[in-house]
């Protein structure tokens, strides 16, 4: 059963690339509060972002010819793992160079892969997703944003909601429909690469529980798009939108989110002293951590052989993302449990925050729910 | 592969009092002393996967080195607890698809799909785990070895819940199999130090250590 993870060692040639991504994290990282370093992939950083790109660290996997570095996926994940793991801050071009980069490279015309993937690469140009809507959450194929053809191209009406970033990017990739209606389910949808400068285009900004605005609606009001905005196929929509998903889903985000508060608070452990209950619980992370880790890996492994492992991106992501819930639950026990010890306000706060968002962990990029049900497909149930 | 079907082979036709003697004279009770230990975990796990409960592991341990550290035992135990894992899900598989209620398998209820996908989670994270506790020979440092027996001790009592909660009251009948394949793993979810024995060793180490965080900590071991 799922006989493709296997154990699989990172070539070295990959490993080597530690060095570059820690030089860049010793110099625009590490100095940040913990209370900054937390919020990771939700964090903005247009300094870092460009670094990133000027070191040759973003779009990894993507054609020299388009400006990548035209590497496996085994060199993004160390890249990223690193990232993560340290807490950098990396939502501006995240999703970007995790998929829209690499929709546009599978589905995009040569004049769109010339446009867009080289100031992807250098991070100069960021992109967000629009898939989700007022009425469709889960049930993804039930989006009712329409494009109808004009002369010169197409009209945009409709509304996303969701949208991380939407108002610090450039671009959109909207999943929208093209023809019939919402009864035809996942006929006559299409991609669209979406200008969120053009006029009929209105960003509103959603605070998130913390007080932070990462998340927008986008309303397009008869937003005119030329002939050329059309990503891949017209009609083709669904099947690209699971390819994006795919790629959304088999990094290895999902193990990280937490880890910064992890080591945050062993830091306090070392310094207040840990019994047997929280050095227990400590080694309970580190192993669980341990084997998300090596399946992180063995889920890359599958991306370089080739193929889209949506099933098994699908299992480590519902684990990992139950692992990575699982930090600030107990830590708040475990803080909580010690009254009269004192606890820096930065790891305090930096907690409070992660149990804020820690439920958004499992709702991102499809819910714990919906993973189930695809792992459960992949196990032959229906 | 051969090796594994081959060994499987053996398994299947030598039963209670044959076994140990038949692994030894086809010589797999050495097979420490000839082949590297992630070479042996698939055995380990076909042992697992038939709940064998000999004393395999510990003998092939003993040949090969006469006083086995406990981490090395467990890493054995933990492939086993991954075989085991494998086969019990397998059979909550079966029956799912075949046991019929309300007109339909029970497996095209999403309450039961779900638990099968949780269980499939923790039987692939307990089988990484044993691998990569088996990948380092005959001496697995103790982070490793930690790691692996704990990931596997604490997925035992899930594995065995679900596996039970799909079969229904079948699954507790004597004559029915699930309940040697459950009391197996959690026979050897005690073995050798259970999880939060591991939890204790391997959570020491890393307040100790000097690491830069828990990735660079994880990478060093
Ligand atoms: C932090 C954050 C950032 C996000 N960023 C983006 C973004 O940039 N772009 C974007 O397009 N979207 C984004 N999303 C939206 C995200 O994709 C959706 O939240 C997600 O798909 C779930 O949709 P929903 O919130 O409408 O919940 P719903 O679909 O309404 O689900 C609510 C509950 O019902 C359950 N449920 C629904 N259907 C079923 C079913 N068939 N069987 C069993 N249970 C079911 C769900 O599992 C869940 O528990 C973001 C979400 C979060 C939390």
């Amino acid at each position: 059963m799922f006989d493709a993870l296997q154990l699989t060692r990172i070539p070295a040639e990959d490993e080597a690339l530690r060095g570059k991504v820690r030089a860049l994290i010793a110099e625009h990282v590490l100095h940040r509060p913990v209370t900054e370093r937390v919020r990771s992939w939700m964090g903005i950083d247009a300094d870092f972002s460009r670094a990133l790109g000027a070191a040759g660290l973003l779009g990894l996997t993507l054609p020299v010819d388009y400006g990548g570095a035209g590497r496996g996926p085994f060199a993004r994940y160390v890249v990223v793992e690193e990232l993560l793991a340290a807490g950098a801050s990396v939502g501006l071009h995240w999703i970007a160079d995790r998929q829209s980069a690499l929709v546009i490279l599978t589905f995009g015309t040569e004049a769109q892969k010339r446009s867009y993937l080289p100031r992807i690469c250098r991070g100069e140009l960021f992109f967000c997703i629009g898939m989700s809507e007022p009425e469709a959450g889960s049930d993804l194929a039930s989006v009712r944003t329409g494009a109808e053809r004009t002369e010169t191209g197409w009209r945009l009406t409709g509304q996303k909601i969701w949208t991380t970033a939407a108002h610090l990017c450039d671009y959109a990739i909207a999943l929208v429909r093209t023809s019939g209606t919402a009864a035809d389910r996942h006929r006559g949808l299409s991609q669209f690469i979406v200008d969120l400068k053009a006029p009929g285009v209105t960003i509103r900004g959603i605070e998130d529980a913390t007080g932070h605005r990462d998340f927008n609606e986008l309303f397009f009001d008869g937003v005119e798009l030329a002939a050329d905005a059309l990503l891949g196929e017209e009609g083709a929509g669904w099947a690209q939108v699971n390819a994006e998903l795919a790629f959304e889903r088999s990094g290895p985000e999902r193990i990280w989110s937490s880890a910064v508060l992890l080591d945050s608070w062993i830091g306090h452990l070392k310094q207040a002293g840990a019994d047997e209950v929280r050095t227990e619980r400590v080694g309970g992370f580190m192993a669980q951590l341990s084997a998300l880790r090596a399946l992180s890996i063995a889920v890359t492994a599958r991306l370089a052989a080739g193929e889209q492992p949506v099933v098994e991106a699908s299992l480590v992501k519902d684990l990992g993302t139950s692992f990575e819930q699982a930090i600030p639950a107990a830590i708040a026990d475990d803080l909580g449990g010690h009254p009269d010890e004192a606890v820096a306000p930065q790891l305090r706060a930096a907690l409070i925050d992660a149990l804020a968002l820690a439920p958004a962990y499992s709702l991102r990029g499809g819910t714990r729910e919906i993973l189930r049900g695809i792992i459960a497909r992949g196990l032959g149930l229906r | 592969m051969e090796l594994r079907a081959a060994f499987e082979r053996l398994l299947d036709a030598n039963a209670g009092d044959a076994l140990m003697p038949a692994l030894d004279g086809a010589g797999y009770l050495d097979a420490l002393r000839e082949l590297p230990l992630s070479e042996v975990e698939p055995l380990l796990r076909a042992l697992g996967a038939r709940a064998v409960d000999a004393p395999v592991a510990e003998t092939m341990a003993v040949r090969a080195v006469a006083a086995p550290s406990r981490s090395l035992l467990a890493v054995m135990a933990a492939a086993e607890m991954a075989g085991i894992g494998e086969r019990l899900l397998e059979m909550s598989l079966e029956h799912a698809n075949t046991r019929r209620q309300f007109g339909k398998p029970i497996g095209g209820f999403q309450a039961i799909q779900q638990q099968l996908a949780v269980m499939a989670e923790q039987v692939v994270l307990t089988r990484i785990a044993a691998q990569s506790g088996c990948a380092h020979g005959l001496e697995p440092p103790l982070v490793e070895a930690a790691a692996a027996k704990s990931v596997a001790s604490s997925a035992a009592p899930t594995i065995t819940a679900i596996a039970h909660a799909v079969h229904g009251a079948i699954g507790i009948a004597r004559e029915f199999p699930l309940h040697r394949f459950t009391a197996r793993l959690h026979a050897l979810r005690m073995s050798h130090g259970s999880e939060s024995y591991w939890n204790r060793t391997l959570g020491k180490i890393r307040i100790e250590a000097e690491a830069e965080n828990s990735l660079d900590f994880l990478r060093h071991v």
